[in-house]
């Protein structure tokens, strides 16, 4: 009687152990700069969960996430990055999706030793800090140079106007990025012209660019800035085309730029006509449950997500560490094409290149990553 | 000796074991929150020793903060992260040839502090003499912003708005209380002396003050200073606590929030703005409910509300000008006990 | 030639919008001795308030924006009643905090309200705003000739409300001197309402008008425009309603020729803007047209 009751007590014990939910952290921006962002993946991933598209347990035991407000501040993410693993006990984050605060939650991470993934954190700095940490995208010493290629060999300009936000870390990386490549493929940069987040009036840099009558213009800076200086630009009669990056694919683009933004294009990660396998039905439920196109932002939040359990099924475990090391070693058709992750936690990934046409995202050409290596061999790197 | 010494005596004792305890066994979590309001703490001593106790209105700790918070890291970074965070202006002479080790750190929050106080000197001598009230809030403001913007240009030192990452984590329970302990006494002996007089005197008349001999000039920019070296000892020790600095990190919500920590801890308190300092580390991670539980967002809404009401209902704060005393625990001690012992009997 | 009547227009633009909400800091500044901090946010919700009446409501431009408008002006008003009125006789310095608090509330409000957000959002520009006009090389939008037509007539009338008319008198003799005013039998709070119902209205205006240039809402729109503006108030001589004309138009035409000219200065245009606010406040704190102010002992 006795073995039977300790029997039972060990197999309920057994049972329940199992069935402990499996934390996932999302340190998603809700607010502050980047809110649009963290807000798509958020969109994303509850409707990649509800519709059964991505798995909601592994290892018979239920996935949960908890989500927490990074603010698009480093103390924030820092704060939301110690409490999602001591507090909630996550075995893994998703997030976070700007690069700023990803490295203000990046130490933290790796001191405990609980992976990171940040879907769109293109900024090269972040996977260095260390083997905990890992980004689901392309990164932007990659992304200046195709996009130089592309102002090179696309619209076959010769010289070339830039304006960056100086208050962005992902946007001077890139600026810088840009030149550094379209002066080592031949090309020249006539102007490198200055603006901040938040600043309205462009008028002064697009009269400058006026002057020195360029054949592009690149600004890899974040929707709102563009949509604006977009604006500004087609009313003073500039008549180049305007080329951006990953910043850009956000609705608000088109809501606020209007008729001007019409004939922009900008390097990104993804674009719904891409969808192959999984991705089929991701991009048909997404636009039966929101009547809107899926984004590449909420795609990638999704992949992180897939990543993270397919590493968690093959390690076997819910182990923090474990799931790091299946990571490494990652190879998955997940929602935005096949990823292969590399050690360093960098995964090697296409580019897409997008245009504005008649209010929508139309995808317009699509760069392997090989195309990249060998724009940074001809460059002489 | 007498009681409240040996009383004070036992409770730094007390503090001692439990940072001592506590940086091995705390909870992270609850760790860093005491980390923070520490910090805060300490912010918040130096700026109610010019806001509260002086009566001189500067909205500008965020700047001294981040000079003190970008000093301490150009000290401390590790050269082989020296050698990486800069990706495109290289990292300026003097502080690409150095790092200093962990005993240099004290030396490393120092010089912040100091920096602070040169700052503040800047800004001090023509502000302080001319300005007073709103313009004084203003310019300290301006400054505040202007640091702001410098940060964000002078990518040799600071490497822009990309920051720097990689900062080693110093900071533990140890040095943030430690810091505040010792700025905390300097604080309160500055107020009960003489000088301290004279600065009250300034706040509730400065005519008055002035013609009783008072130099107002020179004791509102020695307050002043001490209320920039705070914060620039805060800011290092911030920096080093989280691991990376931007410039956004010391912007004007930092003023914001070490303002709703000395007007609710009562304006002119050093005891009301150390309790407020921790008070508000809390309720900052107790509110985050209502962020997720609600809209993001919703807890700077009642942030600001609370900071309203405290202004119009609620004016005096905490402990009002009051200080924290020993007696005034004994006697509520004894008020308690007698009170218990009568319901008993 | 063509460059430098463009960037002229632009200056004069720009130069009307800070007036607009120049005034209204220049006038509470004037009678309760307050930098009301919360004015660049007034001036914020302005254009929301177009945004939540098109929007929401489908209310015709026009219709929205005077709604819009009147709503604000009832905003400023409300501000006053009731984070303003109750700490009339208390120190000065606890109304500033209040203010701040007033100015952090209204920010976060719009970031937690469901239908604005921390995104941005579209404001609704009507066409005539975004018709272009050629003249030979100098292409001009329609915003740049209605902007400052709009703010002459707001000004020219807030010029006759000031000098013309009863409450303008009392708002004058407030800002002279508010004791002896009470004591002549002034309603001093119905003179302050009014104050802020005309600042506001004036914020509103130059709001609406910021959106149909700059046409991207979001929280925190209003905080450089509001320093600015009040730089602009300073620069003017603070307290003097000419003078907030005049230094908004200055600022204006300063902003846009130093990005122009010096762009290499542009990433430290708000440094600049700032240290010129200092500068005025050290050296010349009565500003270009303001009296010396009388020391209250």
């Amino acid at each position: 009687m006795k073995f039977r009751l300790a029997v039972l007590a060990v197999a309920a014990l057994g049972v329940l152990g199992l069935a402990q939910p499996i934390k996932i952290g999302c340190l998603l921006e809700f607010t502050g700069g980047c809110a649009a962002y963290g807000q798509m993946a958020r969109d994303a991933l509850e409707f990649a969960r509800a519709v059964g598209i991505v798995p909601t347990e592994v290892l018979g035991r239920p996935i949960e996430l908890v989500y927490f407000d990074a603010r698009t501040e480093p103390t924030e993410a820092a704060t939301g990055a110690t409490r999602l693993i001591q507090v909630e006990k996550v075995v893994a984050i998703i997030g976070t999706m700007c690069s700023g605060p990803f490295l203000g939650a990046a130490e933290i991470v790796q001191a405990a030793g609980v992976p990171m993934i940040g879907p769109t954190t293109t900024n090269p700095l972040t996977t260095q800090v260390g083997d905990y940490l890992f980004r689901a995208c392309f990164t932007d010493d990659d992304q200046g140079p195709v996009a130089a290629d592309l102002a090179l060999s696309f619209f076959g300009a010769k010289t070339a106007a830039v304006v960056i936000d100086v208050a962005q870390a992902y946007c001077v990386g890139l600026g810088k990025y840009f030149i550094e490549a379209f002066e080592a493929l031949g090309g020249k940069v006539v102007a490198t012209l200055y603006c901040r987040t938040g600043d309205v009036d462009y008028t002064a840099q697009l009269t400058e660019i006026m002057r020195v009558n360029p054949d592009i213009i690149y600004t890899p800076n974040y929707y709102t800035e563009v949509a604006l200086m977009a604006r500004q630009a087609r009313d003073l009669g500039l008549t180049q085309p305007i080329l951006g990056a990953d910043g850009l694919y956000a609705p608000e683009l088109i809501e606020i730029g209007g008729a001007a933004v019409e004939g922009i294009h900008f390097t990104t990660f993804w674009h719904p006509d891409l969808a192959t396998g999984i991705a089929l039905r991701y991009v048909e439920e997404y636009r039966k449950y929101f009547g809107r196109d899926p984004d590449a932002f909420g795609a990638l939040a999704v992949d992180c997500y897939l990543l993270i359990v397919d590493a968690i099924q093959r390690a076997g475990s819910a182990d923090p560490k474990a799931i790091k090391e299946a990571l490494q070693t990652a190879d998955l058709e997940v929602i935005t094409g096949r990823t292969i992750m590399t050690p360093q936690g960098d995964p090697i990934k296409d580019f897409v290149f997008l245009k504005v046409e008649n209010g929508q995202f139309v995808y317009a050409t699509m760069i392997p990553a090989a195309r990249a290596a060998e724009i940074k061999k001809l460059m002489g790197k | 000796m007498r009681p409240n010494r040996v009383l004070t005596g036992l409770f730094l004792l007390g503090l001692a074991l439990f940072v001592w305890w506590g940086d091995a066994h705390l909870d992270r979590f609850v760790w860093r929150i005491l980390n923070f309001g520490a910090i805060y703490a300490l912010a918040a001593v130096g700026y109610t020793v010019i806001n509260g106790v002086t009566g001189q209105f500067s909205l500008g700790p965020h700047g001294f903060m981040l000079l003190g918070g970008y000093l301490t890291t150009l000290f401390m970074l590790p050269m082989h992260q020296k050698r990486v965070v800069w990706l495109f202006t290289p990292l300026s002479w003097p502080f690409n040839q150095f790092t200093l080790p962990y005993s240099g750190f004290i030396l490393a929050l120092i010089a912040g502090g100091i920096l602070a106080v040169l700052a503040s000197l800047v800004v001090g001598i023509p502000a302080l003499r001319a300005l007073r009230g709103d313009y004084l809030a203003i310019a300290t403001f301006g400054f505040g912003e202007i640091l702001y913007v410098l940060a964000c240009n002078f990518m040799g030192l600071t490497n822009g708005p990309m920051g720097i990452k990689g900062i080693p984590p110093y900071t533990n329970l140890a040095w943030s209380f430690g810091a505040l302990v010792v700025l905390t006494y300097a604080a309160v002996r500055l107020k009960n002396s003489s000088f301290g007089r004279a600065l009250r005197a300034i706040r509730e008349d400065e005519l008055a003050a002035e013609s009783m001999g008072i130099n107002v000039f020179r004791h509102k920019l020695l307050a002043f200073m001490f209320s920039a070296f705070c914060a620039g000892v805060a800011g290092g020790l911030m920096a080093t606590l989280i691991g990376t600095i931007t410039p956004d990190l010391f912007r004007f919500f930092m003023t914001f929030y070490l303002l709703m920590i000395i007007v609710f801890g009562g304006l002119g308190s050093i005891s009301g703005a150390v309790v407020g300092g921790f008070i508000f580390a809390a309720i900052f991670e107790a509110l985050r409910f209502v962020d997720t539980a609600v809209v993001p967002g919703m807890r700077m809404v009642v942030f600001a509300i609370l900071l309203i009401l405290t202004m119009l209902f609620f004016r005096r704060g905490l402990f009002g000008r009051e200080e924290f005393t020993w007696d005034w625990v004994l006697r509520g001690a004894q008020r308690a006990w007698r009170w218990a012992w009568a319901k008993m009997s | 030639m063509a460059t430098y009547l463009q960037q002229l227009l632009n200056g004069v633009t720009l130069g009307s919008l800070y007036a607009l909400i120049a005034i209204g800091y220049t006038m509470v500044y004037g009678i309760l001795r307050l930098i009301n901090f919360a004015h660049g946010d007034v001036f914020m919700w302005a254009g929301y308030w177009v945004f939540f009446l098109v929007v929401l409501f489908h209310l015709p431009w026009w219709m929205a924006a005077l709604c819009a408008v009147a709503l604000t002006a009832l905003m400023g008003v409300a501000i006053e009643r009731v984070a303003y009125r109750p700490l009339r006789e208390a120190p000065r310095i606890s109304l500033l905090i209040t203010a701040i608090g007033v100015s952090f509330l209204l920010e976060n409000l719009i970031i937690v309200l469901p239908w604005a957000g921390g995104r941005q959002k579209p404001y609704p520009t009507p066409a005539f705003m975004t018709q272009i006009y050629q003249a030979g090389n100098v292409r001009i939008q329609g915003v740049t000739i209605w902007v400052p037509l709009i703010a002459a007539a707001c000004l020219l009338g807030l010029i006759f409300l000031v000098y013309r008319t009863k409450v303008g008198r009392a708002m004058r003799a407030i800002a002279t001197d508010t004791e002896t005013t009470a004591l002549m039998g002034a309603d001093i709070n119905r003179v302050i309402s009014y104050t802020f119902l005309v600042g506001s209205a004036l914020a509103a205006v130059g709001g609406i008008l910021w959106g149909c240039r700059y046409p991207r809402l979001q929280w925190d729109l209003g905080i450089m425009p509001g320093w600015r503006a009040f730089t602009a108030a300073v620069i003017g001589g603070i307290g003097n309603i000419v003078g907030a004309m005049l230094g908004g138009f200055l600022l204006g035409l300063a902003e846009i020729l130093i990005v122009a000219f010096l762009p290499g200065l542009s990433g430290f245009r708000d440094a600049l803007i700032f240290a010129i606010l200092i500068f005025f406040l050290l050296f010349r704190p009565t500003g270009l047209l303001g009296k010396p102010l009388k020391e209250k002992v």
